[in-house]
């Protein structure tokens, strides 16, 4: 694995030839890549920084300048190798030109990751990734066995940490494969920041962990909030990892509804890999999504489950003939969208209040009638003003068109008393207070919305 | 008595007796017609081999050898004469013998027959024929060895109440070539006794190809006392498809009709109908290959990282030692055979991405027999996708390190999840955003040299510096992402290409726009570069 | 010609910009239970959303002669869109915006009361403008409520004669600011008649009025006496109305 770090090799005791990369493209923060490639881990606090002279270092593409940097550390615990020493000094190079990889300052704690350089010295096992975040005492229980493990968990614990910090451990254990790991990222599903939040929720995905799927999954339904909105871009790739469990398939298919379109999209994605009779029940209703991407994986999936590789186009094909492969499969899987019945019931809207508690708009909606088809009924908002989010919706048309109109359940049964009357509250989220209008829309019966 | 002479490349037909005659040719009455028709059958049949044998007998580095082969081939054919209703045949014996150069006898038992009489009725034959001679030709030794059992359909039809005798000449034989692959370049000419065939290859090979159909290079005819040679050739490939295929019988058959037309003086034409049917044992041929192997190949524009296969190897299943003629039915543009085989084993390579799954198809060819189409899809990198929340790091030096992480997906969406070089080129200049500041001078325009590196796992992480505060004006500063300002900086372009650490070099995934706000760093306008 | 002048009318309000009367309510709120709560300092907090979504400004509400009995108002007022203007005096509120809002600290009395006029031009599209009133704590969350939105009063105008509806607090949740919950009874709101309408439009009616009468000769004189009844009446004698407390939403 060390060879895997390529980016720091000392060739000359003088250091005036050193190979390592420091892009913006770097190394893959990974604990487990991280603690094979080192031949010490500490957690150790830095006690001084004295900076060298500037020089010039290469690799066989290119050259940067920069300047050494002497970084003295006093250990607090040593969690791989040996040492007897209770300081020592890392030899650290120092790009001139922001290269992405994060310099330390005085004071800092840390879990620091060396491999040998002489005798007396040390340098990062990985110029890119040269410290992790640590907390100044041991972990007392110990969510894993593994003690470089333990100490990252505790870090995600902490709230005391900072955010990026428990994010960066979460980062780091993406690819952990370990109870105490997997324990430790359920137990911050409850934090109410959302980075670490949205980190732990991703790493979980990523892991094809049904029992955080089903957690979240209301606030997967939900449209984001805007403190949401920033940490939601992977969603897309970890919820289709989902894919390999069983167990999860479920819950997917009911995020298929999701006002959210990275969740829509991992979850038709997660469905297609998986394949087998919920793919066959769920994908030929998104067959007519608005996202030419969750059509895509409809199409891609019914192909692949079916076993037609010729109705199976890879994503640019897809693209130049697209209407080609949409009909081909919606006449292989015709299905039948529910009906709209806004005519059998009279709808009286309220206006519009700011709650200044929630910071949602809120409006009752009265449906009344005596209508002649069944139920379950729902109500869609048609055409609602781009930008705006129905709360706890029910779920997103995409087969009753217009698709992609948010839409809310008004009477799960199948029948209605007759003059019957339900009144909803509807909430919207409108950051910046545009003016909400819609086409209201009363959907019956049990087929696809 | 009826000779048959076993040649290598003719044999003659003697006429045995019988109760009419004819100027020439093969003679209606049963005895006659029979005899003639077994003549006719063994010389052909021989001669087939033989020809097979010629064929083979070519320098061994003719691939056209390898369809040539004697070994195993049932080999019968039926004729129809318009001559008169024949006598019920009896079991005779009969030889071979080639003209002026050996003698090689041949036992041929005929166990039943069928007669067809004047008024059309059908009269069948069966001969069933063994023969473990050999054939000497100069300081050669060609064993052949026909099956147990051959099957000869005969249907002899009257001249409509011709008492007219009908001479089987003996020297009348009938020479056929088996036609060559139409990828090879020679013909085998007969006769030609020069040959270096080697026996024991003879035994090894498998019958690749027959001819059809059957044309006539040189036109002969049936002469009294003479020996006429009609020779046949064919210029196309024929497959066991189920086209030309008796699609009951197992193994598969192939049944051809020919036709010759014999002039005599005194009388004629005799029409002479020949259907060959050829149809190979166990072993060797009838067997219809399977290939294995991976179903998928990667293509990186040229580079070939580690961890993805760019060449792969198919084989053809059972194994067998018999020439094998791999082609690829469709896709020829998405791979190709790296190398010629006509082994059961053969490699191929990518040359461009697949649009569809499996639109690569390949197929083996034995001894005829073609296997099934073999789909195989060219994947390849085709876009990004991220893959976690990004974090935005403070950083006392440049204000802030925004860390983001790619998935690199193929051209189906679904990720590569092994180590790939990855690398990134700048597509544009730094390029303020504001017309009054950043100065040029200022660190906002120090962007990191061009670079490569390895994505582990198939997963990029790029870590974006602001720019040195003691150098930027407006100063860098951190915010979290969720409370992160839109005030851009500077940006430039961007291409990302995967398979190679070289800038450059590889497939493109992804175009993209460094963005670098005050407070954070955005990849925007992630248009996925499709190779072109 | 009278059937033509009577088609007609609704045009003429429409080009006019005439509303046909503003309702006049007065609403009383018993504030005794917030004297001391240690929720406050409280705002009264009041809304005015357009239902159209365009910001159409086809209603006014105007806010006058408020009082706190024993308490005062401790501002400074807070306007945002088509709200301005002073409790002191007078606050003006219109839909020029989806959002319009008027925010005003004040130090609670036991009795709080104010005269409420709100035009009833009922928006197309099937969402009414609304008007809503709210207490805020010193968090800037409302008080709970068994409103709609933790509201006190609501007035939908989608009618001629718009309803409003009184709602008391939620005694089963305490304020955001925390302490006891608080027990709030339903504003008192009583219909009080209607408004003349602006002198503006009462010229510009009753010009277009005459140059109707002008053109048609034959108009009925019963039509002409009630037209100028109504010109020159500034009330309409209306009954009061008085609203239950502890109302749910409509």
């Amino acid at each position: 694995m060390k060879k895997a770090f390529t980016c720091l090799r000392f060739l000359f005791i003088s250091f005036t030839f050193v190979r390592f990369c420091f892009p913006s493209f770097v190394n893959l923060l990974d604990a487990g890549r991280l603690r094979d490639a080192s031949d010490l881990i500490v957690v150790a606090q830095v006690s001084n920084i004295v900076d060298g002279s500037g020089t010039i270092y290469s690799d066989p593409t290119t050259s940067y300048t920069g300047h050494q940097q002497t970084v003295s550390i006093t250990l607090l615990r040593v969690l791989k190798g040996s040492i007897t020493a209770e300081s020592l000094d890392v030899i650290h190079f120092i790009p001139d030109a922001p290269s992405g990889s994060q310099e330390v300052e005085k004071g800092q704690l840390g879990i620091f990751f060396l491999s040998t350089l002489t005798d007396t010295a040390w340098a990062p096992a990985d110029q890119d990734h040269f410290i992790l975040p640590a907390r100044p005492g041991a972990p007392s229980n110990a969510g894993s066995s593994d003690a470089l493990l333990a100490e990252l968990i505790q870090v995600i614990a902490s709230t005391d940490a900072s955010s990026t910090d428990r994010a960066l451990a979460i980062a780091s254990l993406r690819s952990i494969s370990d109870a105490g790991v997997s324990a430790s990222l359920k137990s911050v599903l409850s934090s109410s920041d959302p980075l670490v939040f949205w980190s732990a929720a991703t790493a979980l995905f990523a892991q094809a962990d049904s029992d955080a799927l089903s957690t979240v999954q209301s606030r997967l339904i939900q449209p984001f909030t805007a403190s949401d909105a920033p940490y939601t871009q992977g969603l897309q790739a970890a919820l289709r990892a989902e894919s390999t469990n069983p167990k999860s398939l479920p819950t997917l298919a009911a995020l298929l509804a999701s006002a959210n379109q990275e969740v829509r999209r991992g979850s038709a994605a997660a469905i297609a890999t998986a394949g087998g009779p919920i793919a066959v029940s769920t994908l030929p209703g998104l067959l007519t999504d608005q996202d030419s991407q969750i059509q895509y994986f409809a199409v891609w999936g019914l192909g692949r489950t079916t076993n037609q590789p010729d109705q199976t186009p890879s994503y640019p094909e897809f693209q130049a003939n697209r209407d080609k492969y949409i009909l081909y499969w919606q006449s292989q899987f015709p299905i039948s969208c529910a009906a709209d019945v806004t005519s059998q019931f009279s709808v009286s809207r309220s206006g519009f209040r700011l709650d200044l508690s929630t910071g949602r708009f809120v409006q009752s909606v009265i449906i009344s009638g005596s209508p002649a088809s069944k139920g379950p009924f729902v109500l869609a908002l048609d055409n609602l003003n781009s930008g705006l989010f129905l709360y706890r919706s029910d779920g997103t048309t995409s087969c009753a068109s217009p698709s992609g109109s948010p839409y809310v359940i008004v009477s799960a049964s199948e029948t209605w008393q007759a003059n019957g009357t339900v009144v909803l509250t509807l909430e919207f989220t409108d950051p910046t207070a545009t003016g909400i209008t819609y086409t209201p829309r009363i959907l019956g019966g049990n087929a696809n919305r | 008595m009826q000779h048959r002479n076993w040649l290598y490349n003719q044999f003659t037909l003697h006429q045995q007796r019988g109760r009419k005659t004819v100027a020439s040719g093969c003679i209606p009455n049963e005895f006659f017609g029979l005899l003639c028709r077994t003549m006719l059958i063994t010389r052909a049949m021989v001669l087939l081999s033989l020809a097979a044998l010629a064929a083979f007998g070519q320098t061994g580095d003719d691939p056209c050898q390898a369809y040539a082969d004697v070994k195993g081939w049932i080999f019968s054919f039926s004729m129809q004469a318009n001559g008169t209703a024949i006598d019920e045949l009896k079991t005779t014996k009969y030889t071979i013998q080639h003209s002026g150069v050996v003698n090689a006898p041949i036992d041929t038992v005929r166990t039943e027959s069928t007669i067809r009489g004047p008024n059309g009725e059908v009269y069948q034959a069966v001969f069933q024929g063994h023969s473990s001679s050999h054939a000497q030709v100069d300081d050669r030794t060609y064993y052949l060895d026909f099956p147990p059992a051959w099957k000869l359909d005969e249907v002899l039809q009257g001249a409509g109440g011709n008492d007219a005798a009908y001479d089987v000449n003996p020297n009348t034989f009938i020479s056929f070539q088996p036609g060559l692959n139409s990828s090879c370049s020679s013909i085998v000419t007969f006769p030609d006794v020069n040959y270096p065939a080697l026996y024991s290859s003879l035994e090894e090979k498998g019958w690749e190809t027959i001819v059809e159909p059957f044309q006539w290079i040189s036109a002969g005819f049936f002469q009294a006392g003479q020996t006429s040679i009609l020779y046949g050739s064919a210029t196309a490939l024929l497959d066991w498809l189920p086209a030309n295929s008796d699609p009951a019988s197992t193994p598969p058959k192939i049944t051809r009709n020919l036709t010759v037309s014999q002039t005599y003086a005194g009388g004629g034409p005799i029409i002479w109908n020949f259907q060959w049917t050829l149809e190979p044992i166990p072993g060797c041929g009838g067997t219809k290959p399977t290939i294995t192997g991976p179903s998928e190949v990667w293509w990186f524009n040229g580079e070939t990282p580690p961890n993805y296969d760019t060449e792969i190897t198919l084989q053809a299943t059972p194994a067998s030692s018999c020439e094998h003629q791999w082609f690829i039915e469709e896709g020829d543009n998405l791979a190709a055979f790296s190398t010629q085989s006509t082994g059961p084993q053969i490699d191929l390579v990518s040359l461009g991405a697949s649009l569809k799954q499996g639109d690569v198809k390949v197929r083996v060819r034995r001894n005829g027999v073609v296997s099934d189409p073999f789909p195989v899809t060219v994947r390849t990198p085709n876009s990004l996708d991220m893959l976690a929340p990004a974090i935005n790091l403070k950083s006392e030096k440049y204000g802030y390190i925004t860390a983001i992480n790619f998935l690199i997906l193929d051209q189906f969406k679904v990720r590569l999840t092994k180590d790939i070089p990855t690398s990134e080129s700048w597509t544009s200049d730094v390029v303020a955003d504001t017309s009054s500041f950043p100065s040029v001078s200022s660190s906002w325009f120090d962007r990191p040299p061009e670079k490569g590196g390895i994505a582990f796992g198939g997963i990029i992480e790029e870590n974006v510096s602001g720019a040195l505060i003691a150098n930027s004006d407006p100063a860098p500063l951190w915010r979290p992402l969720d409370s992160a300002h839109k005030d851009k900086v500077v940006h430039w372009g961007r291409m990302v290409t995967v398979g190679s650490q070289t800038p450059g070099d590889g497939v493109p995934v992804q175009e993209d726009i460094v963005q670098l706000f005050q407070d954070h760093a955005e990849i925007l306008d992630l248009n996925p570069a499709n190779p072109k | 010609m009278r059937a033509s002048i009577s088609k007609s009318l609704p045009l003429i309000l429409f080009l006019t910009g005439f509303s046909w009367a503003e309702t006049i309510y007065d609403v009383s709120l018993d504030t005794s239970p917030l004297i001391g709560h240690p929720a406050g300092p409280f705002a009264l907090e009041f809304q005015f959303n357009d239902g159209s979504g365009t910001g159409d400004a086809n209603n006014v509400i105007s806010i006058s002669n408020f009082s706190l009995s024993g308490g005062k108002l401790t501002g400074p007022p807070q306007a945002n869109g088509g709200a301005s203007g002073d409790l002191s005096s007078l606050v003006t509120m219109t839909d020029s915006s989806f959002f319009n809002q008027y925010v005003e600290a004040f130090t609670p009395g036991t009795l709080m009361n104010f005269r409420l006029q709100i035009t009833a031009n009922v928006d197309s599209g099937g969402t009414p403008d609304e008007f809503s009133m709210s207490i805020l704590d010193n968090s800037g969350s409302e008080i709970p409520t068994l409103g709609r939105g933790a509201s006190l009063l609501i007035i939908d105008i989608n009618s001629s004669n718009p309803i409003p509806s009184a709602f008391a607090s939620d005694t089963t949740r305490s304020p955001h600011a925390g302490g006891f919950p608080i027990s709030l009874s339903a504003p008192v709101v009583t219909e009080v008649g209607t408004s003349v309408p602006e002198p503006a439009n009462c010229c510009l009616f009753g010009f277009v009025m005459l140059m109707l009468m002008w053109l048609s000769r034959n108009h009925s004189q019963n039509l002409t006496r009630w037209a100028a009844q109504k010109a020159a009446s500034p009330f309409v004698t209306r009954r009061s109305q008085r609203l239950a407390t502890g109302d749910t939403e409509p």
